[in-house]
């Protein structure tokens, strides 16, 4: 498979999720898991444009697809989503923030004038104990002003 | 005093790491040759363990070793006040979620085929499940010598003439749930012993000293021989001030010598953890006909499980905060803390301040209705000022922001005072 | 363990009668749980994610088919779908989260057969229809006949399609969930109707998480024939839910309340169709 551009080849057990296969045989740690149950959303990842639950998925069933990690996001420097997040300080512990991102990216990358109610069903899938989502909402705001303006 | 700091909008200086996925939380550590431990839990709230399979597991492809309580070289238990949490049971189990035998196994998936197979058998107990039972004749003991963990009394006036002087008086009996951190971040730890030999505890804590300390008694080793090293919080809550996978990761690593890594599942981390403390809270609140509160008479019980943890620190919060921030002169107040065979209760953010406010809050509510008096206002005459003296006999100074938040509430809703 | 990931569903047919335990995998968001959690422990997983002609809704002059491997946002978002199924379109938005609608497949939420899923209520009441093939057999069956008789696929079937008359019906959708987002349905209820000048001509009603699978209420169904739409509103068809559901869940502790939320989430569904338009 193909994770952030880089081709993985490699003989797996055909039970292997698709978030072990990430953190384990990529050694790509920015994935992170919460529940592995489907229902927190810190294990998302990008595939084929879509986000999922990467805690869901068998790694054997996305074999030659195109996967995109919170490192692909940002390819030697920060993506706009990720500069926003800072300037409005949408991160506490952080645990949360790999996911959020990329749920964030997968509406953006699809539709960038996504309006309020968009913006909070698209995270509706993403947990996060710490912030109570409305920073985000504002980060999100604040991504869509700089991809507008790029 | 200017401090600079205050209301500034400042960066924070890990973000920039947060955002981009390389944070380092203690299951994104990786060591050369790191084997994977995991504890088996009681399945019943509370009984004597008769039997393991401890032979047959350590039999099984994958298995290194399993630890059960006799191959603790030091404390056996553990906990921030009272030393009352087993780090692996002798016998007898308190409550779903206490440790019986620690395997250690060359990767997760031997780890936890291992897990499946222990086959635990029980003489099982009638255990109690309410405050109501832990407290009635005959009930099992569950704590050193009676169920009362914590008893506290705030007492301030005359009770009695308080009530004398109520033109009203609302009773009622108000009741919280149990409630869970659910932090994000499940509990982990990686242990190994580093280029100068100490045993090195990498974890996600609130308190690294009290885990050093732990480690060093559990181990029977000195504390300089011990290291904690607090990794990224992947939320806490007061869900990481008790010991939860440090003693144990610890201890594989001190028997095998090897690196060590403890992951929680969501579930063991859910049956494992401390929780907020439900509490029974039983309130008579007086008010004379100008709606002044004259007389308030508490009794609180916190269902506090099956160990100690903070159990007396969050009901003496409860009983100090159970006026509310109103002015009282005439108080009666008793919290107690009981042992059940429930999950244990301890800190969780407010630690004990929050369960109160639903008592309080709604006598007042209550109350302003049988004054036909707005709720606002009443809150308003009643509360706390620089000058007010509160229960516990703590002269109020300064910072003291209630009647000016009102006063803003008011300003909205257009209302006078 | 073997993997096999066939392209056609000929090939899927051809492993499908070899006699091993095996499991197609669609979604995985069932299946994958139920592996971890050591519920089934398949010999074969028999993945149908690369099978293109699955995953198509097409539209012929009587009805509208739905590929097995159609997943809750395409359904969401489909053209066809809005135009003709609003309860379809209902369920598929309010189903899970965002993720886990990209990955879950109408056909794995009808193999599944949850009593709380949220779409089988909507495809009962619009009388759909499944099409199950195996190397030697296409069997057509009603959804509502698959569940009241438990008829279910077999072990070398596979479900290919779900074929849903395109009769000018009105159709509505309301669940009752314990939060916005990620929540199993407590109740749900799917209505479809068929109007001509304020005249119900056609009602079907499905009510599902009330009893081990979704079921009618003909009862209803049949007092609402020729009333105007106002009776949908009346206290009668409150009567009857409340009966049904004290009848289906007599024993359950959830009973009292469900009798009652039932009401709510009625009139929320038939609100939804806009049959008072
Ligand atoms: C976090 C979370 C939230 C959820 N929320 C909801 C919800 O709100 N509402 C709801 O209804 N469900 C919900 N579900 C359940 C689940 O997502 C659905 O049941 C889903 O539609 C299953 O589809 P799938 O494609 O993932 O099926 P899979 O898991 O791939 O398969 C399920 C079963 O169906 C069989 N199968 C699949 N496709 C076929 C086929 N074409 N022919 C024959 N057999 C087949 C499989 O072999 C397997 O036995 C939720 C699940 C999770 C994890
Ligand atoms: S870890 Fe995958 S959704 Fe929580
Ligand atoms: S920042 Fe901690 S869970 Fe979201």
């Amino acid at each position: 498979m193909i994770i952030n551009g880089k081709s993985y080849t490699k003989k797996i057990d055909p039970l292997l999720r698709l978030i072990d296969f990430i953190r384990d045989e990529a050694k790509l740690k920015g994935t992170k898991e919460g529940c592995g149950e489907g229902e927190c959303g810190a294990c998302t990842v990008i595939i084929d444009g879509r986000a999922v639950n990467s805690c869901l998925v068998l790694a054997a069933s996305v074999n030659g697809k195109e996967i995109t990690t919170i490192e692909g996001v940002s390819q030697g420097k920060l993506h706009p989503i990720q500069e926003a997040f800072i300037e409005v300080g949408a991160v506490q512990c952080g645990y949360c923030t790999p996911g959020m991102i990329l749920s964030t990216k997968a509406l953006l990358d699809k539709n960038i004038d996504a309006t309020e109610e968009e913006i909070k069903e698209s995270i509706s899938g993403n947990l996060c104990r710490c912030t109570g989502y409305q920073i985000m909402i504002e980060g999100i705001k604040k991504a869509q002003d700089k991809l507008k303006k790029r | 005093m200017h401090v600079k700091a205050v209301g500034e909008g400042f960066i924070r200086p890990d973000i920039y790491e947060k955002v981009q996925g390389k944070a380092k939380y203690p299951d994104d550590i990786e060591m050369e040759g790191m084997l994977y431990a995991g504890v088996k839990r009681s399945t019943i709230p509370y009984g004597r363990v008769l039997k393991t399979n401890i032979d047959e597991i350590r039999q099984m492809e994958g298995v290194i070793c399993v630890i059960d309580y006799t191959m603790i070289p030091g404390a056996k238990c553990h906990g921030v006040i009272l030393k009352d949490i087993p780090i692996l049971v002798q016998d007898i189990v308190k409550r779903v979620g206490d440790c019986i035998l620690l395997i250690v196994a060359k990767d997760k998936v031997s780890l936890k085929k291992a897990l499946d197979q222990v086959e635990v058998e029980y003489d099982v107990y009638q255990g109690v499940f309410t405050i109501e039972d832990a407290l009635k004749e005959g009930a099992p003991i569950l704590g050193d010598k009676s169920n009362i963990l914590y008893d506290i009394k705030v007492k301030t006036g005359d009770i009695e003439a308080g009530f004398k002087e109520a033109d009203y008086i609302a009773e009622n009996c108000y009741h919280t749930q149990m409630t869970d951190h659910a932090f994000l971040q499940t509990e982990t730890a990686v242990a190994h012993y580093d280029d100068e030999g100490v045993l090195t505890v990498h974890v996600a804590t609130q308190y690294p000293h009290y885990d050093r300390e732990e480690v060093a008694r559990c181990l029977n080793i000195q504390e300089d021989e011990v290291k904690i090293i607090n990794e990224t919080i992947g939320g806490a809550f007061g869900g990481r001030e008790d010991i939860n996978p440090q003693c144990h990761a610890a201890l594989a690593t001190f028997i095998t010598k090897k690196p060590v890594k403890v992951v929680y599942s969501r579930e063991e981390s859910t049956i494992s953890r401390s929780k907020r403390h439900p509490m029974e809270m039983f309130y008579k609140t007086g008010v004379k006909k100008d709606g002044k509160l004259c007389a308030l008479k508490v009794r609180i019980y916190g269902d506090t499980g099956a160990y100690a943890s903070w159990g007396m620190n969050v009901l003496r919060k409860a009983a100090i905060h159970a006026t509310g921030p109103y002015v009282i002169p005439n108080v009666d107040i008793e919290a107690k803390a009981v042992y059940t065979n429930n999950p244990y209760c301890g800190a969780m953010r407010g630690f004990g301040a929050a369960q109160v406010p639903l008592a309080y809050e709604s006598q007042m509510d209550i109350l302003a209705e049988k004054l036909t008096m707005h709720p606002l206002k009443f809150r308003y005459m009643n509360a706390f000022d620089v000058g007010s003296q509160t229960a516990t006999g703590q002269k109020l100074k300064s910072s003291i922001g209630i009647k000016k938040c009102i006063e803003k509430i008011a300003d909205v809703n257009q209302m006078e005072l | 363990m073997d993997f096999y990931q066939p392209l056609c569903i000929n090939e899927v047919k051809d492993l499908l009668v070899q006699s091993k335990f095996n499991k197609l995998l669609a979604g995985g968001t069932d299946l994958v749980l139920d592996i971890k959690r050591g519920k089934i422990n398949p010999e074969v997983i028999i993945d149908i994610n690369r099978i293109e002609a699955l995953k198509d809704i097409r539209e012929d002059h009587h009805e509208i088919s739905i590929g097995s491997m159609v997943c809750f946002s395409q359904l969401k978002d489909n053209s066809l779908m809005n135009q003709y199924f609003h309860s379809i379109v209902l369920s598929a938005s309010h189903m899970g989260s965002p993720q886990i609608r990209n990955m879950a497949t109408i056909g794995g939420n009808i193999i599944n057969k949850a009593s709380a899923a949220d779409i089988i209520p909507c495809l009962i009441s619009l009388n759909a229809v499944l099409v199950l093939e195996s190397k030697d057999s296409i069997r057509y069956i009603n959804l509502e006949t698959y569940f009241q008789n438990e008829d279910w696929i077999r072990k070398d079937e596979i479900l290919t399609k779900i074929i849903i008359s395109k009769k000018n019906v009105l159709s509505g959708y309301n669940k009752l969930g314990k939060r916005n987002s990620l929540a199993i349905a407590r109740i749900n209820v799917a209505v479809s109707f068929m109007i001509e000048d304020k005249i119900i001509k056609h009602m079907s009603i499905c009510l599902g998480a009330v009893g081990r699978y979704p079921f009618r209420v003909k009862e209803l169904e049949e007092k609402a024939i020729g009333k105007t739409v106002d009776y949908l509103f009346s206290e009668e068809p409150l009567e009857i839910l409340e009966q049904q559901v004290y009848k289906s869940i007599k024993g359950r502790s959830s009973m009292p309340f469900k009798k009652e939320a039932i009401k709510g989430v009625y009139k929320n569904a038939v609100m939804s169709s806009g049959v008072m338009k």
